[in-house]
């Protein structure tokens, strides 16, 4: 997968490029519009992160060009200004997403993978993630075949890590995923969350599966 | 803060107040010096006229009573006739006729009166009101006509030269006229020099006014100094710079505080880098360092991001999405995101009322999470919390959340809803203190309100106030 990032500032470029490469992701760096235009109309990329505030030729443009000229490749923005107005504008101009810094990464790299990961998404019935399996259809889960219970949200946060197995999820991605909060809110509330599904899901097992990545978020895995 | 960028070199309106007072002061002056002129001119006239009047009457009654005179005495009418020559005050003449209109006898100089038929024509009275005619020499006259009273009829006319009152009278005009004038221009030039005079105490105030900074907005204006009609401006002002003292206030508090919030976490990142450069350490303890990094960076951005909000809606720059929202769903909704942490605390959650209200769904989950995540740090375990809603057509939508925790001191109510404020002062815990001012912000976007009362060991009751729509039935 190869992304262009359209960003100005050196030190962002160079840790969203260091984190990107990291994750297996081939990443192109232009430090300014005009370039950046350049690159993503010569080049196949599968994904563009555009930074609104670039010399040359600003973000806003880019899009526009792009779109103007017929390449549907997906846009992600990223930006320090973010009024309501700004937002809309870029939706409206056919970005496919919109960041605002501070963003942590985890959250631009579960932007980037839902972006990628569009399209067609095939239901299963069943989620399965080592001995732990997810019934989507009658709404049960079981761990070594004894099951579970949990309330509808446990149950709705648990489908959230089953589907994305491996990935580190935010706090604040799993609150828009699961409570529909968009907004900042004491971190803590989605700890406890968390704790009360391991006490159901992990603690009473000798393999823990949902981890915790200090400072970032938590990640179910077989470790 | 926005103000309104105002220019300050616009140019005044141009009719000034001192303009407009002149022109008023000129106009009614001129209505009054025309009226008093016309009424003195026109009592002067109406005397002169009726003395004339007397006059001739009394030279008919003589003309009569010589022709009454039997038998006819015409020595004494012809001398009676030229009396009225020589006389200083205006000569008068006579003319008397018979019924057919032929002069009879008459004053010597007559014929250079208007005719006979010019004269007023007799009806029914003895005597006929005076008309006053100008001949072509330049003299004026008074006509009057008269029966004899005898029979057979005699017809009397008697002209009366008036030229001189009529002098006297044209002179009077343009003496008035001139009055007038130099009345007009002399009340002008006064009510200029009264309305700026009047108005310089409006200029001292604008003087004194240019001189308060920020940094004396307590020099306030002294409304007792002002005249009646100042006293209220002079107030409102003084109130416009308590308000304005009290902002400043509050912003210099507001950036104290933002500052030593901002202190602790970058004191944490600082130091904690410092001491792990100071000597080799193995990764996990890098790594730790980071996690932690991880942790006071992750506190700032939430800082920022509630700040950039409170801002934006103190500016109403914020958008209200606003749609009708089924409330007790939205209070179950807020309950299942704190569900875990109120299990985990030992507290029952209970919604219980239904209705519908128009919100903007995402700011009413934040109100509703930051209140309930108050209650929950504030009720101990065992401990239970009311959410309710309750609608009506002229009140609208009413949500109360009642806890029974360990209450709020009293002390502490009016300042909840500032920036940075806790109740408790270790601000280690529980959030950032920008809940509740958020809670505010927000019912105040909606054109709503919240009230809080607590009581110590009894709990704290919050209200949230949204208003019915306009022109909609919320209910």
């Amino acid at each position: 997968m190869r992304i262009l990032i359209v960003e100005d500032e050196k030190k962002t470029a160079a840790y969203l490029q260091k984190g990107l490469s990291e994750q297996g992701f081939v990443v192109d760096i232009s430090p300014e519009g005009e370039e950046g235009l350049l690159l993503a109309t010569t080049l196949e990329y599968d994904l563009i992160i555009l930074d609104v505030m670039v010399p040359l030729r600003d973000g806003w443009s880019v899009l526009k060009e792009l779109r103007r000229r017929g390449q549907q490749t997906p846009v992600l923005f990223l930006t320090a200004r973010d009024t309501i107005d700004d937002r809309v504008k870029g939706l409206e101009l056919g970005a496919d997403d919109y960041l605002i810094k501070p963003f942590a990464f985890v959250e631009l790299l579960a932007r980037i993978r839902s972006i990628l990961r569009r399209g067609p998404t095939r239901s299963v019935e069943q989620l399965q993630l080592a001995d732990l399996t997810l019934d989507q259809i009658r709404h049960k889960a079981f761990r070594s075949g004894q099951p579970l219970d949990l309330t509808p949200k446990e149950f709705t946060l648990l489908k959230l890590f089953m589907n994305r197995p491996g990935e580190v999820l935010s706090r604040t991605l799993i609150a828009e995923q699961v409570w529909d909060v968009h907004f900042e809110c004491d971190t803590n509330i989605i700890d406890v969350a968390i704790r009360r599904l391991r006490q159901k899901i992990d603690d009473p097992f000798p393999k823990k599966l949902l981890h915790t990545v200090r400072g970032v978020g938590y990640v179910l895995e077989e470790r | 803060m926005s103000l309104k960028n105002v220019n300050h070199d616009a140019s005044p309106n141009p009719w000034s107040i001192t303009i407009r007072l002149t022109g008023l002061y000129i106009g009614s002056a001129a209505l009054i010096l025309l009226f008093i002129g016309f009424y003195l001119y026109q009592s002067l006239a109406s005397t002169l006229a009726q003395d004339n009047r007397q006059f001739l009457l009394k030279e008919v009654q003589l003309l009569r009573s010589v022709l009454q005179e039997q038998p006819p005495n015409l020595k004494r009418l012809a001398e009676e006739q030229s009396e009225g020559l020589d006389l200083p005050t205006g000569e008068y003449y006579s003319r008397i006729l018979d019924k057919s209109g032929h002069s009879l006898s008459e004053t010597p100089g007559m014929e250079a009166l208007p005719a006979a038929s010019q004269f007023p024509v007799l009806s029914a009275l003895p005597e006929t009101n005076p008309i006053v005619q100008k001949l072509a020499d330049g003299r004026t006259f008074m006509l009057m006509t008269a029966s004899s009273k005898t029979t057979p009829q005699k017809i009397l006319q008697i002209g009366l030269d008036i030229s001189h009152e009529a002098a006297l009278l044209a002179a009077y005009r343009s003496n008035l006229g001139w009055a007038l004038l130099v009345g007009l221009l002399l009340s002008g030039m006064a009510a200029i020099f009264v309305a700026r005079r009047g108005l310089s105490q409006l200029a001292e105030m604008t003087h004194h006014i240019e001189g308060i900074t920020a940094a004396q907005l307590h020099e306030q204006l002294d409304p007792a100094s002002y005249p009646k009609e100042l006293f209220s401006l002079a107030s409102a002002f003084n109130a416009m710079l308590w308000r304005l003292s009290k902002s400043f206030a509050q912003l210099t508090q507001f950036s104290a505080d933002l500052a030593h919030e901002l202190r602790t976490p970058i004191n944490n990142l600082m130091g904690e880098s410092e001491v792990a450069l100071s000597r080799p350490r193995s990764p996990d303890e890098y790594r730790q360092i980071l996690e932690s990094g991880l942790e006071e960076y992750g506190r700032l951005s939430q800082i920022i991001e509630t700040l950039l909000f409170l801002a934006r809606a103190e500016n109403t720059e914020i958008t209200l999405h606003t749609a009708r929202l089924n409330g007790r769903a939205e209070l179950e909704a807020a309950c299942s995101y704190l569900e875990a942490v109120a299990e985990e605390n030992g507290v029952r959650l209970i919604c219980h009322g239904q209705g519908f209200l128009y919100a903007d769904a995402q700011l009413l989950k934040r109100v509703l999470s930051n209140l309930l995540l108050n209650a929950l740090q504030h009720t101990p375990s065992g401990g239970e919390i009311r959410l309710s809603i309750q609608t009506s057509h002229e009140n609208g939508a009413v949500i109360r959340i009642e806890d029974n925790g360990t209450g709020i001191p009293s002390e502490h109510l009016p300042h909840l809803f500032d920036r940075f404020y806790r109740v408790t002062s270790a601000r280690s815990e529980e959030g950032t203190g920008l809940g509740l001012a958020i809670v505010n912000s927000i019912m105040e976007l909606h054109g709503g309100a919240v009230v809080i009362a607590s009581e110590l060991g009894r709990g704290t009751w919050v209200t949230l106030q949204f208003p019915a729509p306009d022109g909609i039935i919320g209910v």
